[in-house]
């Protein structure tokens, strides 16, 4: 017979036989990685990290019931529970892939949803899962409100019902674009450049759903910097002419950089859509291009 | 025993000097399948024929599945780099599985050059952003064993390429 000896947040880290013996230890790094350990080679070594309830070595994850967990330190998918568990004045909640407010060593989330609420239940010593709060009352639709208002309220909206909000895909671009600048040569403007990198981003997740960031993957989102609110602005602009049908990049779903306006060359076999620039720009790659079928 | 121990030395520092790893053992043939899929593809052969490959040439690459660090999640995704003879050039080349566990050519690839001790990628999905977690990627990849592998197209184990 084993027994576990899980650590304060329920890892278990060790264990030992009947008689005491240590016959398997197990350390983690803080996100729940796997860093060393050894078992005696009869007894296997199964990975168990903050009481998440299975680990599948094949994928790397850790499986709850509502989502899994990758030990780099985000969950795969966001809080199921939705935007009810987002407190607009708690920073900490707007990132629903976050785990455990990015403070693996003291907290956990074996079920994978619901963390926020859980834990204020759990700190006002009501237990882990609390009933589940009534349901929100209807959105109010944003006629009448104050321009900015309704421009803020557009970034929670998803295009074309996709995965990612206009926020989300405002930080792509802003972290494919950030330190860029008009330039007195350039051929449109570089909102308009940012507009068309927001249309690749809202037409390959469309084309690919789940898969956009292994097949047209943009750097992680970043949404802070001098030139997010420029960046929100024009995936905003990009979702709205979306909705309207209008895409001035006629269906792109890709787009890269490069350093010449003359460059037009195809990109892995697809044709150029578009071509803004020259812009200022921290690095070689002034041009901006989009591509599709 | 010192002299065994003063060559084993030498050969270690060599390889620590030069700071990429050497040739490793034959291919895994999981590299060997994904790299037939994505020679298969049309558009990597353009890519290839850049750096002077063929199909049934033989080049050095290497490999890392997974997720790029400080990149996204994409779990189980291969990232092959198909060097040229002359070392100073490669594609970073990506490839996919569906669900039945076959290779999936990506229409996506990265141009590597070489800048001293550096790899820079461009030309890939991306900007300012995604070039430089791939440049500071495709830098480190060069830790990682190197093989020996011949560019043959092949369709067993694929799936056609995805637009």
């Amino acid at each position: 017979m084993i027994f576990d000896h899980p650590d304060e947040i329920g890892s278990a880290t060790t264990a030992t036989d009947c008689t005491g013996n240590l016959v398997n230890e197990k350390l983690y790094y803080p996100f729940g990685e796997f860093w060393t350990g050894y078992a005696l080679p009869n007894l296997g070594m199964h990975q168990e990290f903050a009481q998440l309830p299975d680990y599948d070595p094949e994928t790397d994850q850790y499986n709850t019931l509502a989502r899994h967990y990758s030990p780099s330190g985000r969950w795969m998918s966001p809080d199921p529970g939705g935007l009810k568990f987002v407190h607009f004045d708690d920073p900490q909640t707007w990132n629903m892939y976050a785990y455990v407010r990015n403070n693996p060593t003291t907290l956990t989330d074996p079920t994978g949803e619901g963390f926020w609420d859980n834990l204020g239940s759990w700190l006002q010593g009501n237990g882990w899962n609390p009933p589940p709060p009534p349901p929100p009352p209807p959105p109010t639709p944003p006629s009448g409100e104050a321009k900015e208002a309704f421009r803020g309220s557009e970034s929670g909206y998803h295009p074309n019902g996709g995965k990612e909000t206009v926020a989300n895909i405002a930080g792509h671009v802003n972290a494919e674009t950030q330190g860029m600048k008009d330039s007195k040569s350039e051929n449109v403007p570089l909102s308009t450049a940012r507009e068309e990198i927001a249309h690749v981003r809202i037409n390959s997740e469309e084309a690919y759903g789940n898969k956009v960031d292994r097949r047209a993957g943009m750097a992680p989102v970043k949404m802070s910097g001098p030139d997010f609110q420029r960046s929100v602005d024009a995936a905003i602009n990009a979702a709205v002419q979306n909705a309207q049908g209008a895409d001035p990049t006629n269906g792109a779903i890709r787009m890269n950089m490069r350093t010449s306006m003359g460059d037009t060359s195809n990109y892995q076999g697809f044709p150029i859509h578009t071509q803004a620039g020259p812009y200022i720009s921290t690095t070689e790659y002034k041009v901006i291009n989009t591509y599709g079928p | 025993m010192r002299v065994i121990l003063l060559i084993s030395l030498l050969l270690c520092g060599g390889a620590v000097r030069a700071g990429e790893s050497q040739q490793s053992a034959e291919a895994p043939p999981f590299l060997r399948n994904a790299l037939g899929c994505l020679v298969a593809a049309d558009f990597i052969q353009h890519d290839l024929e850049e750096l002077a490959l063929k199909p049934d040439s033989s080049a050095w690459v290497r490999y890392y599945v997974g997720s790029i660090p400080g990149g996204n999640l994409t779990p189980g995704e291969f990232y092959i780099a198909v060097y040229a003879e002359d070392g100073l050039r490669g594609w970073l080349l990506l490839a996919d599985r569906d669900s039945r566990g076959d290779f999936v050519a990506v229409r996506n690839a990265y141009r590597l050059t070489k800048e001293g001790s550096r790899w820079l990628a461009d030309e890939g999905n991306g900007g300012n952003g995604t070039y430089k977690i791939m440049s500071e990627f495709a830098t480190r990849l060069v830790q990682r064993p190197r093989y020996r592998v011949r560019l043959s197209p092949q369709s067993r184990h694929c799936t056609a390429p995805i637009r």
